[in-house]
């Protein structure tokens, strides 16, 4: 038996499309209340978590593969391997502002930002010195508001930036969903991993 | 864990490496905090718990113990072999707050060669055996993955990049990278190559070796094959496995590095390898070989095994002292071990419950 960790949310609807065409799973939905499947025939186990929470459930060896998106990842950083680009969920991690916005570089940037760790590493690549403002969601709100000057968040595609006469600035990086595995799952569940890869890559490359 | 298979474990492990002539080392809990600053990067994390001794010199609760076995015991001739069973403190993983971790580890200092570094193996292996658990070891070896960023990678960037997609088994990277960082075509096979290994560990090799470019990292398939040859035909033969995921800090380790795995433990359980390149800021021309076996790491085996007594003896306010021992005395003559507790403070959980009422003790069903 494998244990799956899948996100519920904005990746689950692919994700568990994706597992399905595979034939992994069968007849799944991520309506109702229920978060533990187990599928005998196939042999799998998998719960839906929230998608912050997969490599949690995967570094801690709780579920032996997951779907993270990239964001997630490169956020976190978790001792993980990373298998696969499932190549869906694509979107951006962006720097946007308000059109018209104009960089004053002799003033330090107030980012808000969901992302705290990829702002901070974008930054110092560039050697700008920020202010991290720490949001949970609605992150286009806080410089129509003047709480910054920019955001760092995920762009998928453009609408609601539109809808708040914003932009992108700059591309930080490409994300997608990635496949996942326990480090230690994967020296014990091999022959199992490499099945469900298998059958993941002949649909992402059909 | 349970104290019983931490200690039982621990106790096995010296008679393992005492039982190869291993000597018991035993240090202090403070260093130096020099010691640490000048071999940073030897460390997992550079937090470090510091404070001023009387002297007003600056030391360290030791973060490592291999830095110090190095400092203080490294022989001027022949090869010296030592275990040890200490705490360490490091930050923990979320890095918020300081931990104190067990290890349990040896260490052979000196002139090392490949015998030595296979029985270092052999007591790798039956270190994790002893966890009771299904275990694998998996070996890797610098010179190769080093061997392969050599004749891959162009410049910093796309070595530390390549580094990264090998450790992170990133295959699904390599593609951009090849067009992002001008890999060729032949890198990108070679990398998916290695980071997609088969478990068993000879079949690993031979397509591993397909891949060894230079001197070093020909020498590096050599020796591993040497040392899963040397496992052929034991109980150890399918518990080896190749994994070049590990890459090793090129600044300390020079050749075979191991990373022990347990059924039930989220993470590798056990770490080392061949650090010679650590000696050289202490003695020039010494080798060394070593690992740690990282017993928190195994707190989740044996939990069925919980702490506490088989058996409970209930007794009433007001019970007679001499006769409710008595009792439990002739309980724990039948070989069960009991524990007597006054009835308003009994929570349940017992595997038997006795009450001990009118001198009498009766189980309860």
């Amino acid at each position: 038996m494998i244990n799956v960790a899948l996100p519920k949310g904005r990746l689950a609807d692919k994700t568990l499309k994706l597992m399905t065409e595979a034939g992994i799973l069968e007849n799944v939905t991520d309506a109702g209340r229920k978060l533990v499947f187990e599928d005998e025939k196939s042999g799998v186990c998998y719960f839906l978590v929230k998608p912050w929470d997969v490599p949690v459930y995967v570094e801690r060896g709780i579920a032996d593969v997951g779907v993270a998106g990239k964001d997630v990842l490169l956020e976190n950083a978790p001792d993980v391997y990373e298998l696969m680009d499932l190549k869906t969920g694509k979107c951006r991690m962006c720097v946007c502002a308000e059109n018209g916005y104009r960089d004053e570089p002799s003033k330090r940037l107030r980012v808000a930002t969901k992302f705290v760790n990829c702002s901070k590493s974008y930054y110092a690549s560039v050697g700008r010195e920020i202010e991290v403002i720490k949001l949970n969601g609605s992150i286009e709100l806080a410089p129509l508001l003047n709480m910054s000057d920019v955001i760092v968040d995920l762009v998928e595609t453009g609408t609601t930036l539109k809808e708040n006469d914003m932009g992108v600035i700059t591309v930080i990086s490409e994300i997608s969903a990635r496949l996942i595995a326990n480090k230690a799952s994967y020296r014990f569940k091999r022959a199992e991993i490499d099945r469900l890869t298998s059958k993941l890559g002949d649909v992402i490359n059909a | 864990m349970n104290k019983n298979f931490s200690s039982e474990l621990k106790n096995a492990l010296k008679k393992l490496f005492s039982s190869y002539g291993y000597r018991e080392y035993r240090m202090s809990g403070f260093e130096e905090y020099a010691l640490y600053m000048e071999n940073r990067n030897f460390l997992i994390s550079d937090k470090i718990i510091t404070f001023n001794d009387l002297d007003g010199r600056l030391m360290a609760l030791k973060p490592d113990v291999t830095l110090s076995i190095v400092k203080n015991a490294l022989p001027e001739k022949g090869i010296a072999k030592y275990y040890y069973t200490e705490s360490v403190y490091r930050p923990n993983r979320a890095n918020t707050e300081f931990k104190e971790l067990t290890q349990t580890g040896l260490e052979a200092l000196g002139e090392i060669d490949d015998v030595t570094t296979a029985e270092t193996v052999e007591l790798a292996l039956t270190s994790l055996s002893l966890t009771g658990a299904d275990y694998v070891l998996a070996l890797s070896d610098v010179r190769f993955s080093e061997g392969l960023l050599d004749e891959f990678a162009s410049g910093a960037e796309s070595r530390e990049y390549l580094r990264d997609i090998l450790a992170k088994k990133r295959a699904g990277e390599l593609n951009n990278a090849a067009s992002n960082l001008k890999i060729s075509e032949e890198g990108v096979k070679a990398f998916k190559a290695v980071i997609s290994l088969p478990s068993g560990a000879l079949k690993a090799l031979d397509i591993a070796g397909r891949y060894a470019f230079g001197a070093k990292a020909l020498q590096a398939i050599k020796e591993l094959r040497a040392i899963v040859n040397a496992f052929k035909g034991t109980r150890f033969e399918d518990k080896l496995q190749i994994d070049f995921s590990m890459t090793g800090n090129t600044r300390y380790y020079n050749g075979v590095l191991f990373s022990g795995y347990v059924l039930g433990a989220a993470g590798a359980v056990l770490k080392g390898g061949r650090y010679d390149k650590l000696l050289d800021s202490f003695a020039k021309g010494k080798g060394a070989v070593g690992f740690a076996l990282y017993t928190d790491e195994l707190e989740n085996l044996g939990a069925g095994d919980e702490d506490g007594a088989d058996a409970v003896v209930i007794y009433k306010s007001g019970t007679d002292a001499g006769a409710l021992f008595k009792a439990a005395a002739k309980l724990r003559q039948t070989g069960i071990s009991a524990v007597v507790v006054p009835e308003n403070a009994y929570n349940g959980g017992a595997l038997r419950t006795f009450c001990f009422a009118n001198g009498e003790l009766t189980e309860e069903k």
